[in-house]
């Protein structure tokens, strides 16, 4: 019954943050903060035991593990990215908060760049000369 | 077909990768640009075959340039390619050289048995391994497989009587049948022939090979279960 703990939270720590807003605009932000990185620290158990399941499964395939940390690491930029922007937008800083979306989007497409090489690599390769 | 079912197992294991990220992802905005770099992935995956066939298998290709891309710092990844790639030549060389040595032994082998048993021998093969430090000069002999030739490519020789007899019995057995009863199909004689003619042959299979083994295991030092002697015989390929 994790869902329920999180979700309760979450509410107290929204209390929390209409209640100082008023007063103090910086600790509700603070507040904020320290409350997303708790849901997330809660999580990182469950998100372990997922990862160890993928990983489970691509080894008894026989899939090279290089496949899943690619998609792994996907998974974990998109999250951070996301995360750390939504924090930001929060605090009413829209353009920076578009900003590391933009770091974010680079960041994932800088893991295609070593496979774009391999695949033109090979259609040049297959081309007759 | 073995690559074949590797090759699926990967495409559909990648798919479902991607279908997970695809459900996990957080927001619409990222969406778009990891779906790119997923099906670049699953394209890549698809290629795997040709990929490998033309250059490297494409997961070290690509495990190689991530770590690239991790460190940064172009010198350090250049000396560990290098360094990788020299491993991967000392390896080669080294079962280049383990390939070569037990070529060599086996045609050694393949003299000694001839010479000493008198033997015709089609192929010997010789595998090596190396011990436990890895050192070439400590490999041992794994296994010694030995292919000797059939016996009717083998000139008539005075001490191959044992074969000619089953032969001169066989036309004997089918004229009774023939003559005893004409309706029924003359099932059981055929076999017994047969039988007394794989019977001969595995006897004279085994009086073939065994002093093969024994020259070998004096010889060489070898265990009995390292050592595999195939004789094609008549009844198909005999393995003592």
């Amino acid at each position: 019954m994790e869902i329920i703990q999180v979700v309760g939270f979450g509410l107290i720590a929204t209390i929390l943050i209409l209640v100082v807003k008023e007063q103090k605009p910086l600790f509700a932000f603070l507040i904020a903060v320290a409350a997303s990185l708790m849901i997330l620290l809660v999580l990182v158990d469950r998100i372990g035991s997922i990862i160890r399941m993928l990983e489970n499964m691509a080894q008894n395939a026989g899939v090279e593990l290089i496949y899943l940390k690619t998609v792994l690491k996907i998974i974990g930029i998109a999250y951070v990215a996301e995360m750390g922007a939504q924090i930001v937008r929060d605090a009413g800083q829209e353009s920076i908060a578009s900003k590391i979306e933009l770091a974010g989007k680079v960041l994932i497409l800088v893991l295609a760049i070593p496979i774009i090489g391999i695949i033109i690599e090979t259609v040049l390769k297959l081309l007759p000369v | 077909m073995d690559w074949l079912g590797q090759w699926l197992k990967s495409v559909i294991m990648i798919v479902l990768f991607a279908a997970f990220v695809d459900m996990i992802l957080p927001g619409k905005k990222m969406e778009r640009y990891a779906r790119v770099v997923l099906s670049f992935l699953i394209l890549l995956t698809l290629l795997g075959p040709i990929v490998s066939l033309l250059t490297d298998s494409p997961e070290n290709k690509l495990a190689a340039e991530l770590r690239q891309l991790e460190r940064g710092s172009a010198d350090e990844a250049q000396l560990d390619a290098i360094l990788a790639q020299a491993e991967q030549f000392k390896e080669q060389q080294r079962n280049q050289s383990l390939q070569w040595a037990g070529e060599e032994l086996a045609r050694v082998m393949k003299e000694d048995i001839s010479r000493e048993t008198g033997e015709r021998v089609q192929s010997v093969q010789v595998v090596l391994a190396l011990g436990k430090s890895e050192e070439l000069s400590e490999a041992v002999i794994q296994s010694v497989s030995v292919k000797l030739v059939p016996d009717q490519s083998k000139p008539a020789e005075p001490d191959s009587k044992i074969t000619h007899k089953p032969i001169g019995i066989t036309p004997v057995d089918a004229i009774d049948v023939n003559i005893q009863s004409t309706s029924h199909p003359n099932k059981d004689n055929p076999e017994n022939e047969s039988g007394s003619v794989q019977e001969a042959s595995s006897a004279e299979a085994k009086a073939r090979v065994q002093p093969v083994r024994e020259l070998l295991s004096s010889q060489w030092d070898l265990k009995p279960e390292q050592i595999t002697v195939e004789l094609p015989g008549v009844e198909g390929d005999t393995t003592l």
